[in-house]
């Protein structure tokens, strides 16, 4: 069977082909790129990712265990005793890198002296592999009648012998990373006050611990306060 | 689609597992006599041990222990006998006390904190209380890694020269230090001088590492001697009076940061260190990398 066409029926045939062909290619890029999928593994690299029990942003490095040499390194948190850090509500993560293949250490840096490293980690072409640098994390809040304020504190071991670091409690979200499986004691004295609060903290792999140091006063002694002949 | 789901989760799980598996193996012994051989040993999830000898905090990872011999309970604390596998020997003690949050704590998600052993045997995942334990028994595979903890010369601001043995860092074999508020460790074997600039009125001290290839490094500690608050008089001693500890002929050394000038590592206890750890030139050329 034969289609005759005009010369203007073709033009409008050639026009839907084109059409549609851009409207296929559209959806294929969409389909690929715009996703929430990963992005694919460049060639000739494998993918480390580190497993850190939700935490989404580490400050670590990673070492090539053949040359010794430092092959990444990200610091995006800011220390444990800045007074200006706190969580972001932000997704975005650091803890995936494409990595020539090759046997790596990962070196996690703490809020504390202590570093976590994970040791022979294998990066396989094309290949996903996981490490799980055993951290955990901790949220310490201080609250007075003016609300959650700022206040340094100090990170020592269960038994109090050693300093292992230093912190700032925050009025915002603020969580302090440190080696998971162990329970720490944190310690706030202001002397001026007469406030001295030492707490366990046990840090959990995969667990947020939440202490919470309340000095508010009650409503009734407030109002006792207030009402007091001056 | 669906049918590579089932064979996708089973690829990453294998990945999973690889990856957390530990290389350590050995006999346990319980304190009612039972003997369990057990690998991919773990203690709380990490392949350290952290002790005190004569109260100082040290981690030993297990690839340094050969075994480790548990005494009488105490309370919140057991003492344990180690020997290494370098040869040393250690009395220490381990804290067992923890474990449970103050009532003005509360933790999401996570198990909870036991001090306890685990890992897997024959018949299934194994784990059992450090209370338990009467001996533990490390089966390690090849040579030791040799940590050469070599003899230094100390020189302090105002001139005077220590020879000390055993020279360590915050009673670690590694010695940290910032770069760009970015915090390095590297160890002390690598490093062949330690040049420490005097500032005056500084808290932050710039730092020259020379390492033993050659290469050089700058870098910064924090020399500060304020006490925090918080600190009492022994923690402040350790932290800012106590961060190189040694020995010397004439008894134990120790000296903070805000007081040295210098540290000059032995070379030839250097070359000999190099040929020990058997990595040869390659192990080397990554030294010196900030």
């Amino acid at each position: 069977m034969q289609i005759r066409t005009s010369g203007r029926g073709s033009l409008v045939i050639r026009a839907g082909i084109t059409a549609i062909c851009l409207l296929v290619a559209a959806c294929a890029a969409t389909t690929t790129g715009g996703g929430h999928a990963p992005p694919p593994i460049p060639e000739g690299k494998g993918r480390l990712i580190i497993e850190a029990g939700g935490i989404r942003q580490l400050n670590y490095y990673i070492v090539d265990q053949d040359t010794d040499e430092e092959v990444f390194a990200d610091h995006p948190r800011t220390a444990g005793s800045s007074p200006v850090g706190y969580e972001s509500g932000s997704q975005a993560t650091n803890l995936v890198q494409d990595l020539p293949p090759g046997l790596y250490t990962v070196v996690v840096l703490t809020d504390i002296e202590d570093f976590v490293r994970v040791r022979d980690v294998e990066v396989v072409m094309a290949e996903e592999r996981y490490a799980t640098p055993q951290v955990g994390r901790f949220m310490l809040r201080m609250l007075t009648d003016a609300g959650a304020i700022q206040v340094p504190f100090l990170i020592t071991d269960y038994t109090m012998r050693t300093v292992l670091g230093k912190g700032m409690t925050s009025a915002e979200v603020r969580h302090f990373i440190v080696p998971a499986g162990r329970t720490y004691k944190v310690r706030i004295e202001n002397l001026p006050t007469g406030l001295d609060q030492i707490r366990n903290v046990e840090v959990r792999f995969g667990g947020l611990t939440q202490v919470e140091i309340d000095t508010r006063r009650p409503v009734e002694q407030q109002q006792e306060g207030d009402d007091a002949p001056q | 689609m669906r049918r590579s789901e089932p064979v996708i989760l089973l690829v990453v799980l294998a990945c999973v597992t690889t990856a957390v598996a530990g290389p350590y193996q050995g006999t346990v012994i319980t304190r009612s006599g039972d003997r369990h051989t057990v690998e991919n040993l773990d203690f709380q999830g990490r392949d350290e041990i952290e002790v005190y000898v004569d109260d100082v905090r040290r981690l030993l990872t297990f690839d340094q222990i050969d075994r480790l011999r548990f005494g009488e309970l105490r309370t919140e604390e057991i003492p344990v006998a180690l020997h290494l596998r370098s040869g040393d020997h250690l009395e220490a003690v381990i804290s067992t006390g923890g474990a449970r949050n103050t009532p003005s704590a509360s933790s999401v998600g996570g198990e909870q904190v036991t001090n306890r052993i685990t890992g897997t045997t024959p018949l299934g995942p194994f784990y059992i209380l450090l209370e338990q334990i009467a001996e533990i028994r490390f089966a390690h595979e090849g040579e030791p890694e040799s940590v050469v903890i070599r003899p230094a010369t100390v020189v302090d601001l105002q001139g005077r020269r220590f020879e000390v043995d055993s020279l360590r860092y915050r009673g670690r074999t590694s010695f940290d230090y910032q770069q760009d508020k970015q915090k390095r460790t590297k160890e002390l074997e690598r490093i062949t001088t330690l040049e420490f600039e005097h500032v005056e009125g500084q808290e932050i001290r710039p730092v020259v590492i020379t390492f033993v290839t050659g290469r050089q490094a700058r870098g910064t500690v924090d020399a500060g001697i304020v006490r925090w608050s918080g600190e009492t008089g022994a923690m402040y001693r350790r932290r800012v009076m106590e961060v190189f500890t040694g020995s010397t002929p004439q008894g134990s050394f120790a000296m903070g940061l805000h007081q040295l000038k210098l540290i000059r590592f032995n070379a030839a206890a250097a070359d000999s260190a190099d040929t020990t750890g058997g990595d040869g030139d390659e192990g080397d050329e990554g030294d010196g990398e900030p």
